[in-house]
């Protein structure tokens, strides 16, 4: 077990998450549903089965992000440190839809709606690795998400069509080479193989600056 | 002049009114709803065997677990220990547990891990009694839960023995679970006169409300049910949620605590009701060209422990088993078989699949026996027009459009050339296999139980021009709310925005049916306008008066209203009405006409009208390993005039693949102890994004409105498209048969699995033809 005062960061919404004092069991989806309270996420399976809770984890990659779609659900937080995560909430520039989101609406890819967040995020990890989408990557990256409702169909028409949509001003496909979200997963780099304990945060707002790496 | 320009929401793909919500992650399930500080988290405590007495139960360890406040059990139900209308659905069990899984106790805690570990350390004896499992064991020993029901017409044993060809046979087919994304979940609040709100996931507020009222000792009045959407439904919250709301609301009202209970995955299918699994037995008489002189049928189906929905889910099963076939000497026979398993509900079809089902096994059955396309034989004895045209349970069909579809499908999908086509693929491949079908589809819509065919609505104009709009229908994905947003819109010729539905609430609109049988647009829609039309009356009497112009003479349309020789916004007539003191809200209310049903005789006319249509699947089987791929799937579905295509194309293609589930790869497997091993999408596999077909052509019937006078001449959509899946299944086993003969086709069972498939093809391999192609369909 890890020993429960450490330090566990992660970017979100370009803003640095600190964390202490956690259960080292605690999952991503807990702790973004009830620590966070952004409920977009969806619990489904609690298994890493259905995809509801599918959110997009950036990890640095030598001069660039790698982001991967990942289940919330069976990932747990203190493997997060040091990355980034990326939610339903993080798209849209106020009404503005992501072109992944306004590419499901235009479609009526969503019904009931509740696989829908875990949809859209799991088009976004195409959508961020793919200039031209197929049917096969689509098919490929989408078949950990269930839906109970559609045929599927309007999904993949939606992931089809996003070649046909602007570019959005956030989450892009520059994104993973964006120089200030490099920048900001540098600060946070966990030190590997370190024996050194961490220094927490004095006060309790879980500010980024105090929290650095003793 | 017509009091409005219709038509100017209605029947356009307007998208779902939640859409923006959905993909924003904005949307709230009850799960989402922000709770209170103080509130309690709640998990059950379930019996391990599936048949027995409690012989001690010691929950002292849970009691004393970190962070539980309470533990419950029967002896804390303050009034009625049940939560199912038919009352043999205890909220804990007492002395006696009969399935696996059966809630005995609850925890109430201030964490739901801590909930769901304190659950965990209650020790528990049991005294085991003897478990009837499946359907075949209840028939033997005769166990039925509801007794058996008999539906007759003219005289089957004569026509039998007097057949010129006879045939037995049988089919089974497996259960379903829902698997909605969303489990059960419902959140109760203690209210101050001592009642209690409860946000629950639930398509049935009302039946809700009086299971906790009952609960708890109190009345209705004491008890609100809202539901804003749930994430998925399928029937599966139709009866099952009210053992989760009477739980939450038990602790709530107990503790003067907020109480929320959600259940994980596991144990949602675990603990609630799925499709019923159904064994048919049947003897057919027919002549030399396959057409049905006389049927007698038994139908089977695991109901599990107790009534719950059972007895109008296999009425429908006897309503259904004709199909689209007229059957003159036919007689019914309907088992609803007790067993030690969950009790089983209400899931989309609601037993007519499974009657559905039984009929066209034996078309089938009949058409490989006499080496014909079975489609031939579906034709053959499709329900005539003039002729031919009254229902086993006495109804005369006077909207029969099965030729009119099954004319145009043929030819849009090629049917004939493809099927030659696939003989000369078959004759050639010695390990794949095709096979193609075209199946159609006629389903009965009303509530079979009467008194559910009506509906309420509410509607408040407001002095801006905004409207909110109620009615007694639940949104669980169907766009519902949407649908009838537009026909209030188009009531008033506002543009949709102006219109906005709100949750649906037991204290708004009252004693509303579940939101089910594919009714909820037919009755909501009506209720709604009926609502809308009389506020736009009051308008109409109002502005005629006013203006001194002759209410034929008051229009609305685009926003606005046209009144004699000018035009103002609808805005404006809403305030001028307002200051001259014109009420400007009002409820409406429809009850479904035409309709009668006599429970004893089961006959008389139990449905408004029937929807139909068909589709032609083809697939390919490996014949090694018995997996299969849908090639190419074509469907013609009637939805009368289509209040909303993109909606309605939505349904007909998200019902079309769950029923393929159904029918392929859904397997529930239950272990010789009765425990239910098939309990996460890990182990129960409902058909994922590779499973459509990457060649689909699904359209709507044009030109084809509802006969009857239903809400702008739609036709109800939410069950039928389920039942075009026979396709699929019945494209298999025309692959099965050109792999290894007709009778490895008819071996074929549901669900039609890569292991059933092999079964099947091993069942017969002797009588394998390779290329063997069954007569073209005239």
């Amino acid at each position: 077990m890890a020993t429960p005062n450490h330090t566990v960061r992660f970017v979100l919404d370009e803003e640095i998450v600190t964390v202490r004092n956690i259960e080292p069991t605690t999952t991503l989806l807990q702790y973004l549903r009830q620590s966070l309270g952004r409920t977009g996420t969806k619990e489904g399976c609690a298994e890493g089965d259905c995809g509801a809770c599918t959110v997009v984890v950036g990890e640095l990659d030598g001069d660039r992000i790698d982001y991967q779609a990942v289940n919330a659900c069976i990932r747990f937080l203190p493997t997060l440190d040091g990355k980034e995560v990326v939610t339903v909430e993080s798209l849209a520039e106020g009404e503005a839809l992501h072109p992944v989101q306004q590419a499901m609406v235009d479609k009526h890819g969503s019904q009931c709606g509740f696989c829908t967040p875990g949809f859209v995020m799991s088009l976004l990890d195409v959508y961020l690795k793919h200039e031209q989408i197929t049917a096969a990557a689509i098919t490929e990256h989408l078949s950990g998400n269930l839906c109970r409702c559609t045929g599927y169909r309007p999904i993949i028409d939606a992931g089809r069509g996003l070649a046909a949509y602007p570019d959005p001003p956030r989450w892009h496909r520059a994104e993973p080479h964006n120089p200030a979200r490099i920048q900001r997963l540098r600060s946070i780099r966990p030190r590997r193989g370190g024996a050194k304990r961490r220094v927490l945060c004095p006060d309790l707002t879980g500010c980024a600056r105090h929290n650095l790496c003793g | 002049m017509p009091a409005t320009e219709r038509f100017t929401t209605t029947g356009k793909p307007i998208r779902h009114d939640s859409a923006h919500l959905h993909v924003t992650g904005k949307a709230h399930y009850t799960d989402d709803i922000p709770l209170p500080a103080n509130t309690l988290h709640i998990a059950f405590g379930t019996s391990r065997i599936a048949h027995g007495h409690i012989a001690a139960l010691d929950l002292s360890a849970v009691v004393s677990a970190p962070g539980v406040v309470r533990v419950f059990t029967a002896a804390d139900v303050p009034g009625d220990n049940n939560y199912s209308p038919a009352h043999d659905d205890p909220i804990f069990a007492d002395d006696l547990v009969q399935y696996i899984g059966q809630p005995i106790f609850a925890v109430a805690a201030t964490s739901y891990e801590a909930a769901r570990r304190a659950a965990q350390r209650a020790g528990i004896d049991y005294s085991p009694l003897p478990a009837i499992l499946d359907i075949r064991s209840a028939l033997v020993a005769e166990s039925y839960v509801l007794p058996s029901k008999t539906l007759r017409r003219g005289n089957p044993e004569q026509a039998l023995a007097q057949a010129e060809r006879r045939l037995q046979g049988s089919i089974e087919m497996g259960g379903q679970d829902h698997f909605y994304l969303e489990g059960q979940v419902a959140v109760a609040i203690p209210q101050d006169h001592g009642g209690v709100l409860v946000h629950s996931s639930t398509q049935h507020p009302s039946e809700i409300q009086h299971m906790v009222g009952r609960a708890l000792g109190k009345q209705a009045h004491d008890v609100v049910i809202q539901c804003r959407r749930m994430g998925g439904g399928f029937g599966g919250k139709e009866s099952q949620p009210a053992l989760f709301a009477c739980a939450a609301a038990i602790v709530a009202t107990a503790t003067g605590r907020p109480a929320k209970l959600r259940i994980d995955r596991d144990t949602d299918m675990i603990m609630t009701g799925k499709r019923h699994d159904f064994l048919a037995e049947y003897d057919v008489g027919f002549d030399a060209n396959g057409r049905i002189q006389a049927l007698d049928l038994m139908l089977a189906s695991r109901c599990g422990y107790s009534a719950d929905l059972s007895a109008p889910v296999n009425d429908r099963a006897m309503f259904h088993a004709d199909n689209a076939y007229y059957l003159e000497h036919v007689n019914i026979v309907s088992h609803r078989c007790k067993t030690h398993t969950v009790s089983n509900t209400a899931f989309r079809g609601f037993g007519g699949p499974q009657g559905m089902m039984a009929i066209e096994a034996v078309i089938d059955d009949i058409a490989r026996h006499l080496g014909k396309d079975p489609l031939t034989v579906r034709r053959l004895n499709y329900y005539g027009i003039d002729e031919r045209n009254v229902t086993p349970y006495g109804m005369p069909i006077e909207d029969n459009i099965l030729n009119l579809i099954t004319d145009q499908l043929v030819s849009s999908s090629d049917y004939l050339a493809r099927r030659q086509a696939i003989a000369k693929f078959n004759a050639q491949s010695p390990v794949v296999k095709r096979g193609i079908a075209l199946t159609p589809l006629k389903f009965g819509i009303s509530f079979t139980a009467t008194q559910f065919n009506q509906a309420g609505a509410l509607i408040h104009v407001y002095t801006d021009g905004t409207i909110l709009l109620n009615h007694g229908g639940t949104e669980m994905g169907q766009g519902l709310f949407t649908k009838v947003a537009q026909v209030v819109a188009s009531e008033f010729g506002l543009p949709l925005a102006k219109v906005r539905v709100s949750a649906t609430d037991t204290s708004k609109v009252p004693n509303t049916s579940a939101t089910a049988a594919s009714s909820g647009s037919d009755l909501n829609g009506k209720a709604a306008q009926a609502a809308a039309v009389a506020i736009r009356e009051r308008l109409i009497a109002f502005a005629s008066d006013y203006y001194n112009v002759p209410a034929d003479a008051v229009c609305f349309h685009d926003g606005n209203v046209t009144i004699g020789r000018q035009t103002i916004s609808f805005t404006e007539l809403v305030q001028q009405a307002y200051h001259a003191r014109i009420s400007l809200s009002s409820t409406g209310y429809y009850r479904t006409p035409k309709i009668h049903y006599d429970q004893t005789t089961l006959t008389g006319r139990p449905f408004l009208y029937f929807a139909y249509g068909a589709a032609v699947t083809e697939v390919a089987i490996d014949t090694l390993t018995g997996e299969h791929r849908m090639l190419r799937v074509d469907v013609l579905h009637d939805v009368g005039q289509s209040i909303n295509p993109a909606l309605d194309i939505g349904q007909i293609e998200g019902g079309f693949l769950q029923g393929a589930g159904w029918l392929t790869c859904e397997e529930l497997w239950w272990d010789s102890k009765g425990e239910l091993k098939t309990h996460a999408p890990s182990t129960y596999k409902i058909p994922a994004i590779g499973d459509w077909p990457s060649d689909a052509r699904i359209r709507l019937l044009q030109d084809s409105p509802n006969r009857e006078n239903t809400i702008f001449r739609s036709k109800a959509v939410g069950e039928p498209p389920f039942m075009l899946a026979y396709s699929v299944f019945y494209a298999l086993r025309d692959a099965v048969g050109a792999a290894a003969g007709p009778a490895a086709a008819t071996a074929l069972q549901a669900p039609a699995t890569p292991e059933a498939v092999l079964r099947a093809l091993m069942a017969c391999e002797t009588s394998a033809e390779p290329g063997e192609a069954a007569e073209v369909a005239v």
